[in-house]
C-alpha cells in the first residue's frame, strides 16, 4: 500500500497498482523502493484527489499509454473526441472540479484522465461562438479595437467556407 | 455539461501545455482541416490574447489543410492566399498533410503559394477537376510520401495523365501512390520507385501478377479488380507483400471464382498477412477457407 498526503493535509492510503497509474508516482516509488513514508502531494487537494483514485481504481489493470503514444496520436490524427459512458458520468463534475482534475492529472502524469478532462472541454469549446467561449470559461476579451479588426481582416478569407 | 458550466474556473491557471492538449481535440475529426473562421484552429485564434498566441504556435493544429482552390474572383483569390499563407507559417517547418481540391484552374498560381513550403509535405491528396496543367503541382516535391490523385471522369485522357505521370516518376521519396482514377498499364512509368503501398483502379488478374513484379517492394496492395477473361497468369512469388486487398468488379459473362483461383493458383505469398476480397457474390466462407491455402503456401 502507499500512503498519500494532499495539500489538506489528508492522509490517502491506496494499492500501489492503483496509484501506479500516475506516473510521476510510479517513477517516485521505483526511485526510493520499498517505503512506509507518506508521498506528498502538495498540489493537490483530498476532494480531487479522491476523485483521481475513483478514476485508477476503475481502470486498475489497463494497459499504460506509451510515453510516444501522445506523439503518434497527434501524428497520425487518431484523436477523437469520444468519451466512454464511465468516464463521461465520472467527470460530469462542475468545471472548477473539472480543470482541478484536469491540473491533477498533468501533475500526477495519468495521461488518460488528462485526456477524458481535455476532450470533455474541447468539447465544450466545439460549436460555440468566440463569445460564447468567453462567457462560458469567463474569459476577458483582451484584444484591443484594432486587434480585434485585423484577426477579422485575417480571417475574411475562411468566413461561411 | 451543464454542470460544467455552473462554477466558473481561472483558465489563466492552465499550464499552456494543458491548454494545447485541449486544442488538439478540438480540431474537427476530418483527415484535414477545412480553413473556417468560426471552427477551430482559427476559432481558437480569436478568443483572447492568451488562445492567439499558443494557438498560432502550435504547428501540429496547422499542419493538416484542406484546401478548395477557386480563384475565379481574384479579388477573393489574393485575400486566400494571404489567409493560406498566414496558416502555412504557423506550421513552422513542420511536416505537412494537404487536401486540395482543384477546380478549373491553372495550378501555377497554387504552385507559387506553396513554393516556401514543398519541402514539407509528406502527404498529399489532390483531386483534379478540370484543372489546367494540373502537373505543375506535382513537380519537384522533395519529401513527398504519400500521393493520392484524383481525376475526375472525363479528364482522364492520355493527354492529360502523361504528363502527371512523368510528374510522379520524378517523386523519388514516394511511399505510397493512390491512383484509383488510373489503371496499372500508365503506372509502369513508375518501376524504378520504391513504393511500398499501391491503390489503383481497375486491372485483370495477369495486371495483379504485373503490378507485383513491377513493384517487388510492395507491403500492400489494394486493387479493384474487373473479372474479365483475362490471360492466363504467370506464376509469381512474391515475400513482401503482407496485404493484399481485391475490389471485385463483376461483369455479366465472367463469375469471379475461376479467375479468382487462377490468380490465387499463380500467387506465392509467404507473409501475406490480411487478404480481403470484397465484390459480386464471392468469396462466400467456404471459397475463402478452400482458396485460402493457395495463398499462403
Amino acid at each position: 500500500m502507499v500512503h498519500l498526503v494532499t495539500s489538506d493535509n489528508v492522509e490517502f492510503v491506496v494499492d500501489k497498482e492503483v496509484v501506479e497509474r500516475s506516473v510521476l508516482i510510479k517513477n517516485m516509488l521505483e526511485d526510493v523502493g520499498e517505503t512506509d513514508q507518506s508521498i506528498p502531494l502538495a498540489n493537490v487537494s483530498s476532494a480531487v484527489l479522491r476523485k483521481v483514485i475513483e478514476y485508477c481504481e476503475h481502470h486498475r489493470g489497463e494497459p499504460l499509454p506509451s510515453a510516444d503514444a501522445d506523439q503518434n496520436q497527434d501524428e497520425t490524427r487518431k484523436r477523437t473526441t469520444d468519451i466512454s459512458e464511465w468516464d463521461q458520468k465520472f467527470i460530469t463534475v462542475d468545471q472548477e472540479m473539472l480543470f482541478e482534475i484536469i491540473l491533477a492529472a498533468n501533475y500526477l502524469d495519468i495521461k488518460s484522465l488528462l485526456d477524458v478532462g481535455c476532450k470533455t472541454v474541447a468539447n465544450m469549446i466545439k460549436g460555440k461562438t468566440p463569445d460564447e467561449i468567453r462567457r462560458l470559461f469567463n474569459i476577458v476579451n483582451d484584444f484591443t479595437p484594432e486587434e480585434e479588426a485585423q484577426i477579422k481582416k485575417e480571417n475574411e478569407w475562411a468566413e461561411d467556407r | 455539461m451543464n454542470l460544467h458550466e455552473e462554477l466558473v474556473f481561472d483558465l489563466c491557471r492552465l499550464p499552456t501545455e494543458v491548454l494545447c492538449h485541449i486544442f488538439i481535440h478540438c480540431l474537427p475529426q476530418t483527415d484535414c482541416t477545412s480553413p473556417n473562421s468560426e471552427s477551430p484552429p482559427l476559432l481558437l485564434t480569436r478568443i483572447c490574447r492568451r488562445w492567439r498566441e499558443v494557438a498560432a504556435d502550435m504547428p501540429s493544429l496547422w499542419c493538416r489543410l484542406s484546401m478548395n482552390i477557386d480563384h475565379a474572383d481574384s479579388r477573393n483569390w489574393r485575400q486566400a492566399v494571404f489567409g493560406y499563407d498566414l496558416w502555412l507559417k504557423r506550421t513552422q517547418g513542420c511536416p505537412l498533410s494537404l487536401e486540395i481540391m482543384c477546380i478549373e484552374n491553372d495550378t501555377t498560381d497554387l504552385r507559387n503559394l506553396l513554393q516556401p513550403y514543398i519541402s514539407q509535405i509528406l502527404s498529399l491528396k489532390v483531386t483534379f477537376d478540370r484543372a489546367v496543367t494540373p502537373e505543375i503541382l506535382l513537380n519537384d516535391l522533395p519529401a513527398l510520401q504519400e500521393l493520392q490523385v484524383v481525376i475526375y471522369c472525363g479528364f482522364k485522357d492520355r493527354d492529360t495523365l502523361s504528363p502527371i505521370l512523368t510528374s510522379i516518376s520524378r517523386l523519388f521519396t514516394l511511399r505510397s501512390l493512390n491512383l484509383n482514377t488510373l489503371d496499372c498499364h500508365g503506372i509502369k512509368c513508375l518501376s524504378h520507385l520504391n513504393l511500398t503501398n499501391v491503390d489503383l483502379f481497375t486491372s485483370s488478374p495477369a495486371n495483379i501478377i504485373n503490378l507485383l513484379q513491377t513493384f517487388p517492394t510492395l507491403s500492400s496492395l489494394k486493387i479493384e479488380m474487373l473479372v474479365d477473361g483475362g490471360l492466363p497468369c504467370e506464376p509469381l512469388t512474391h515475400s513482401s507483400i503482407q496485404l493484399l486487398s481485391i475490389q471485385v468488379i463483376v461483369r455479366v459473362l465472367f463469375h469471379p471464382a475461376p479467375i479468382l483461383v487462377r490468380l490465387f493458383n499463380a500467387l506465392t505469398l509467404p507473409n501475406l498477412r490480411v487478404l480481403r476480397v470484397e465484390g459480386g457474390s464471392w468469396p462466400c466462407v467456404e471459397d475463402l477457407i478452400s482458396y485460402y491455402k493457395y495463398v499462403v503456401k
